[in-house]
């Protein structure tokens, strides 16, 4: 039991300079200018899992759980996923609306860009109601 | 009387009664963040005149608050270690410095928010400032919780290591999986609220 509890030990210090250092990456990264916002959200949510699962399987010892915790976590992390699809999903579905495209395979048009051009070619008062 | 598993294994479960309550508990706020990270994503993602609060927080701080919170995960585990090898006055120093950490989190927290009002920033002020509000806030209302159970453990809650000490050693184990958890919403909070 003690060498069991002393090689834990070693492994909380392990684990806890290891996120020390995800730390760090995580801020590391916003400084880095990625070719797209979603390559950066991927990469910053990326790290955050990983440090994420540390906490979870070595802090919160679910890498050597009883399988009824597990069993209930299975249901908690479905309905997670759910939860965080529904706005992906529904983003995904609205974007036409957004951007007042037909098909989606239309040009793509920023509703503020169209507002801006009206502004400036068309009317002299938009903003007052012309 | 008495009350049943507390201290040995149910035979269905083989848990003792507290450790399966903290995870059903967990997996109850598991929910409720990910409500709020739910609808932060679809405020954030559906709004063309999002607001980008991010240049006007201060991230050396909130960095400084992570690293605050994950220190004080590793003194929290280390007090329970310390307690299973029967050791009570290095518990004693362990969760003395969780609270410590945690108290640095507080305050540094109250620094964040004073300064946000004092330039008038407040929930209202815009949809992006309801999210961090929100999401922290709640968050901090949890580190708040830990903070009060962990001086109820270390003040009077600490005579039950005298006639119970398995009992209580279970208690630390289930306050420690709570603080985890408070960790772990704040490694995704961090980089959501303040980076991306």
């Amino acid at each position: 039991m003690s060498q069991d509890l002393k090689h834990h030990i070693k492994i909380y210090r392990n684990v806890f300079i290891a996120l020390l250092f995800l730390t760090a990456l995580t801020v590391g990264v916003t400084y880095i200018e990625f070719s797209s916002f979603g390559l950066g959200l991927f990469i910053g949510l990326l790290i955050a899992s990983v440090k994420g699962y540390l906490v979870a399987s070595q802090f919160m010892h679910l890498n050597d759980e009883k399988p009824f915790i597990y069993g209930t976590l299975i249901f908690t992390v479905i309905f997670f996923v759910v939860l965080i699809a529904i706005p992906i999903m529904w983003e995904t579905n609205s974007s036409d609306i957004m951007t007042k495209r037909a098909n989606p395979f239309d040009e793509f048009k920023n509703p503020i860009d169209e507002y801006k051009n009206a502004k400036e070619s068309k009317y002299d008062n938009y903003d007052e109601g012309y | 009387m008495k009350i049943p598993y507390n201290e040995d294994l149910r035979p269905d479960t083989g848990l003792y009664n507290a450790k399966l309550g903290i995870w059903l508990f967990l997996a109850s706020e598991v929910m409720l963040f990910g409500a709020l990270f739910s609808a932060y994503i679809m405020l954030r993602t559906s709004d063309p005149y999002w607001f980008d609060i991010k240049p006007k927080l201060n991230i050396p701080l909130a960095t400084l608050n992570t690293v605050f919170l994950i220190s004080s995960s590793v003194p929290m585990v280390m007090s329970w270690v310390s307690l299973k090898m029967k050791d009570l006055s290095k518990y004693k120093i362990y969760l003395s410095l969780t609270l410590l950490f945690s108290f640095g989190f507080l305050i540094i927290k109250y620094f964040e928010y004073t300064s946000k009002f004092a330039k008038d920033i407040f929930p209202a002020t815009a949809t992006s400032w309801a999210c961090y509000f929100t999401m922290t806030g709640l968050h901090v209302i949890h580190v708040i919780g830990g903070v009060v159970v962990f001086l109820y453990l270390l003040g009077p809650g600490i005579k039950m290591w005298n006639n119970e000490p398995e009992r209580y050693t279970n208690r630390i184990e289930v306050i420690g999986l709570y603080w985890h958890f408070v960790d772990l919403v704040w490694i995704f909070l961090f980089p959501a609220l303040y980076l991306l």
